[in-house]
């Protein structure tokens, strides 16, 4: 009885988005804080976060975000910012591809750029505001950092193109 | 029958009888060595026979293949086994090794700084982050470690500081990190100044060192200490040594530039300062 109350489709897409999150942070987390590129690491995150929120909508990309908003906290984030972040990058994404902008390769990638920027600006600023590090340097930082994730993020697209095609059909 | 053996019978065994005689007679009197006869056989013979035994063994090595392939199969698997468990103690041997040669040197420090408890601990992992720099231990609360316990190299080098503990792991911010206040003694003279994190210079993993004492100077290669002032650090810690001197404010204050005497790309373990004598 219980048994048929459980959606199985959501129930079966949930563990799939819950392993493709594990995933990205493994990647994040033991392959690109290894690989500095013009001193700048790469910050993928925000992509995973954006191709959910575009493939599932607009809810199913503000709960992934909040799940992987916590554990890139517990992990690497000093503070609660991308547990606050990321579930806003998730849900304007899926808002955004309903609306606004479709579902191919570019659009991904133009709203990845955006996730990367407001991420990378919310990085810098305590930093420039409460600690008034010197706002050329961090600039320059977070320019690198979009450029150098942007690339490299294009891979995140197509395990959530697949689920959302299946899905569909 | 009859008629055949009366006819060729007795000339076949007068031949037979004269071939055996002129045989023996010949190998006496050759002494050993083939006659023109046995020499032919042996010519002919001699390629034969080599291609029989060539056969002969061929079709033993197939025999023998098939019939040993499963035991050489196992043998392979079983050498295979034993040449990875040998390279696998050869890396253990060089990483004792390297243990040993960092448990020496941090013997030596040690015993220059007998107030200093320390506990071992290797990195599991640098944060991936741009904008601080930290790196997650493999040792945490259950091994004694506290925030705020100081990190070192094996040669007592200044790595940074913890600043995140679980039981089983602690994250340390390193000298270099944006966050970083540490009092210094700078040169021969032991000047007081503040070493502190600035982000442009995080990127080229150096930290700045300011609010030198008035009067005091700071000279290019002086070695900057921790002061010890506080009690947040051990004194006499090696944070690193002036590489730059620069002026900012037009020119009013100057400030130098503090290389860190490790480098975070050979950085494999670190000793935690656990408990050490508070300079009053």
């Amino acid at each position: 009885m219980l048994w048929d109350l459980i959606n199985m489709d959501k129930l079966r897409r949930g563990l799939i988005y819950a392993v493709y999150m594990l995933l990205v942070l493994l990647l994040q987390n033991a392959v690109f804080s290894r690989i500095v590129i013009f001193g700048t690491k790469a910050m993928l995150v925000p992509a995973a976060v954006v191709a959910v929120g575009m493939f599932e909508g607009g809810v199913w990309g503000a709960v992934f975000g909040l799940f992987t908003g916590l554990l890139c906290d517990k992990t690497f984030g000093a503070t609660p910012l991308f547990t606050a972040l990321f579930p806003v990058i998730g849900f304007f994404s899926g808002v955004l591809s309903r609306y606004f902008v479709n579902k191919r390769f570019f659009a991904y990638l133009f709203v990845s750029m955006a996730a990367f920027v407001l991420t990378a600006l919310c990085q810098l600023f305590p930093l420039l505001v409460f600690m008034g590090q010197d706002a050329a340097a961090l600039f320059k930082t977070a320019l690198l950092q979009v450029l150098i994730s942007l690339p490299l993020a294009a891979p995140l697209y197509f395990p959530c193109r697949a689920v959302g095609t299946h899905r569909r059909r | 029958m009859k008629d055949f053996l009366r006819k060729k019978g007795i000339r076949l065994g007068v031949i037979v009888l004269a071939a055996v005689i002129i045989s023996v007679a010949s190998a006496r009197a050759l002494n050993g060595a083939a006659g023109f006869l046995g020499n032919a056989v042996g010519v002919v013979r001699t390629p034969v026979h080599q291609a029989v035994a060539a056969a002969a063994d061929w079709l033993e090595g197939i025999y023998g293949y098939l019939y040993t392939f499963d035991q050489l199969k196992a043998e392979n698997e079983s050498l295979k086994k034993q040449l990875a468990e040998a390279r696998q103690q050869v890396r253990d041997a060089a990483d004792a090794l390297e243990e040993n040669i960092r448990l020496r040197e941090l013997l030596k420090f040690a015993e220059k700084h007998t107030d200093l408890t320390m506990v071992s601990s290797k990195i599991i992992s640098w944060n991936s982050s741009n904008w601080s720099s930290t790196f997650t231990l493999s040792r945490g609360s259950d091994d004694g470690i506290a925030l705020g316990n100081s990190v070192i190299t094996e040669y007592g080098a200044l790595v940074g500081q913890v600043t995140e503990l679980g039981s089983t792991w602690a994250t340390v911010s390193t000298v270099i990190d944006v966050d970083t206040n540490v009092g210094a003694l700078v040169g021969d003279d032991g000047a007081a100044a503040m070493v502190v994190g600035n982000f442009a210079l995080m990127q080229q993993g150096a930290v700045k060192l300011t609010y030198l004492a008035e009067g005091a100077q700071m000279f290019l290669g002086d070695a900057v200490l921790t002061s010890g002032m506080g009690g947040a650090f051990p004194q006499g810690l090696d944070i690193g040594t002036v590489t730059s001197i620069q002026s900012e404010a037009g020119g009013q204050i100057e400030y130098g530039i503090v290389t860190p005497s490790w480098d975070s790309s050979m950085l494999v373990q670190v000793y935690v300062v656990t408990d050490f004598d508070v300079v009053e």
